[in-house]
């Protein structure tokens, strides 16, 4: 569904990405982790296509993407941004109608397919009773609910997410993953996630790529890539892993006094 | 509390406001320093409407020589300004944003003088010099302020590059007015001041083309101008073309504050309390908001000009300072509520 092939990115000063390579199908959840500054964010704004790489190629649907048109793209791809939306007077139904707008007309008014979609979308994610509140007086939790609403709307194939449980409570965390993994596996989407929390990559993601310098470090199972020794090697801390009860995803336990930070580079200078 | 659809608040806000800026016109015509009566008035007027012979030739050359088009004018001008402001506060998420305050007025201010000292352009431009040259200039200082401010167009910094390119075309005015003769001086003056006295119908018709054509444009847009608000990286993700709606539509704007000030000068704050206040009532969705601004800031201008002529008969005030009177507390007690559009 969206693949990247051997993706090169340098700013001025410093090289960002080193031939990453990914693709994710239908249905599927793929994870990126990787500390900060080892190229998360330019990696997604590469793959929505707001930047071009200098090297290597983003296809979406077999195509590259920067043949596709603003407007074309919007009706593929949605993207859902870490600060989710913003504190706008606008109510709920009607941000979730903005999700509509790849799929309009010129002229300002919505179509009967429209209004379908939004009332649908708006009894599958529970927010039928909030309709008419206004996104400014709603929760941060109850925002992203909103932003994934409008993603919904806006019927996409494929979702890209970038850290959207960062500002959110572990219920919160949960019930969005949760939500977004049933999603994917009801209509076929490809979910691109970036995620901070190792523990929940492992419990949603069905592969994960971990970026280390603006390089693939490694991809694949949750199994397979969350070892020790890796952890240790990209983010420089000695962890301790062990299996979940229930799920028996792998999952990381983090001990006190074990950060070795001359394991790793430090990613970001802060003399800039 | 269940709300209507924009549709049916569209339809509610531009039929009840429509009628009330027909109503404050009506008033407007029938009040000034001749002496005439209500039914005086509206004889006349209706004599005219239905091609009959006037009552009273005097009472005639008084409403449709001089009342009519001016009241007409200003609620053209007060329409552009305000719509002009909706999109600038729109676009660039900053309630503080007008044509006034970015200096776009003061380059069309300047544009203005320009024509009107030089004459360039008038022979093939005709009666479209003064306009079109006030569209130029205040394309520049807009793209100037932009520039200016840098990426991103912070709040502030907007603010402060307006005030900058407001001094220096406030100055380069200043320098015309300084080599002009008397004739002219009088007529660059009044840009400075921002007047609709003196007014006449050939003035409407080159306001009218500019508001129809600038208003229409942004109507069209005003769903790309909702996305906006959640930001423009959002925007482009749902498919808006930035650049080039923000292009569209900042033009647009610059073009209807262009018109306005070529027949009217710089009457500033209509541009920033209107859409301030409708969005509030009448709520942030801009296929709404820019009817219900748009009529708004015609029924406020024409109220204004009332006042400014009416009230220290039989001399007039310019009609910005009324508008300050009003605009410059409104604008200071919104730079000290800071928790909104943050």
């Amino acid at each position: 569904m969206l693949v990247a092939d051997g993706l090169h990115k340098s700013y001025p000063n410093r090289r960002v990405l080193c031939g990453v390579s990914l693709s994710v199908s239908p249905g599927e959840v793929l994870g990126i982790v990787g500390p900060n500054g080892s190229g998360k964010t330019t990696l997604l704004r590469l793959l929505t296509g707001e930047e071009l790489p200098d090297k290597g190629e983003v296809r979406l649907d077999g195509r590259p993407l920067c043949d596709w048109s603003q407007r074309e793209k919007a009706r593929c791809l949605a993207v859902l941004p870490q600060e989710g939306l913003p504190s706008v007077p606008f109510t709920v139904r009607e941000v979730v109608e903005m999700g509509r707008h790849p799929h309009q007309g010129f002229w300002p008014w919505a179509g009967e397919r429209d209004r379908h979609v939004v009332e649908s979308v708006l009894l599958e994610t529970g927010l039928q009773a909030d309709r008419d509140r206004h996104v400014d007086q709603l929760s941060g939790g109850e925002r992203q609910r909103v932003a994934i609403a409008k993603a919904m709307a806006q019927d996409p194939r494929v979702l890209i997410l970038d850290e959207p449980t960062t500002f959110l409570d572990i219920a919160h965390q949960l019930g969005m993953l949760d939500w977004i993994r049933s999603w994917s596996q009801r209509e076929g989407i490809a979910v691109l996630i970036v995620l901070h929390d190792l523990n929940l990559a492992a419990l949603y993601c069905d592969r994960i790529l971990m970026l280390k310098e603006g390089t693939c470090f490694a991809q694949g199972s949750p199994s397979e890539i969350l070892t020790p020794d890796r952890i240790r090697k990209v983010y420089g801390v000695q962890p301790v892993l062990t299996r979940h009860p229930v799920t028996h995803a792998p999952q990381v336990l983090l001990q006190p006094g074990a950060g070795d930070s001359s394991a790793t580079k430090p990613a970001e200078s802060f003399t800039l | 509390m269940k709300r209507w659809s924009w549709l049916s608040r569209l339809i509610l806000w531009s039929l009840s406001l429509t009628l009330l800026l027909v109503l404050v016109m009506g008033a407007a015509i029938s009040w000034g320093s001749a002496d005439l009566g209500w039914e005086d008035v509206w004889r006349t007027v209706g004599t005219k409407l239905t091609g009959s012979e006037p009552v009273d030739p005097a009472t005639e050359a008084i409403i449709w020589q001089i009342r009519l088009p001016r009241v007409i004018l200003s609620a053209l001008v007060g329409m552009a300004l305000a719509g002009a402001g909706v999109v600038f506060q729109g676009l660039l998420r900053n309630p503080l944003a007008d044509p006034y305050i970015l200096g776009v007025s003061s380059g069309a201010a300047l544009g203005a003088a320009i024509a009107i000292f030089t004459g360039a352009g008038a022979a093939w431009l005709g009666g479209w010099t003064v306009p079109i040259w006030a569209f130029l200039l205040a394309s520049v200082a807009l793209f100037l302020v932009l520039g200016l401010a840098g990426r991103g167009w912070n709040r502030s910094t907007l603010i402060l590059a307006g005030v900058v390119i407001q001094a220096f075309f406030g100055a380069m005015l200043t320098f015309l007015i300084g080599m002009s003769s008397a004739e002219e001086l009088q007529q660059i003056q009044f840009w400075i001041m921002g007047s609709v006295s003196a007014r006449e119908w050939h003035h409407i018709y080159v306001v009218l083309p500019f508001l129809i054509s600038g208003l229409t444009l942004i109507w069209l847009m005003a769903r790309p101008l909702n996305l906006f608000s959640l930001g423009e990286r959002s925007a482009a993700h749902l498919g808006v073309s930035v650049r080039r709606t923000r292009m569209v539509l900042l033009l647009s704007a610059t073009l209807m504050t262009a018109a306005a000030v070529a027949v009217s000068g710089t009457i500033g704050f209509v541009g920033l309390i209107i859409p301030h206040i409708m969005r509030r009532i009448a709520g942030p969705d801009h296929r709404v908001l820019i009817p219900a601004a748009v009529l708004t800031g015609g029924l406020f201008l024409v109220g204004a000009d009332t006042v400014a002529r009416t009230v220290m008969e039989p001399r007039e005030l310019p009609i910005g300072v009324v508008t300050a009177f009003v605009g410059a507390p409104f604008f200071a007690w919104q730079l000290k509520r800071k928790h909104e559009y943050q």
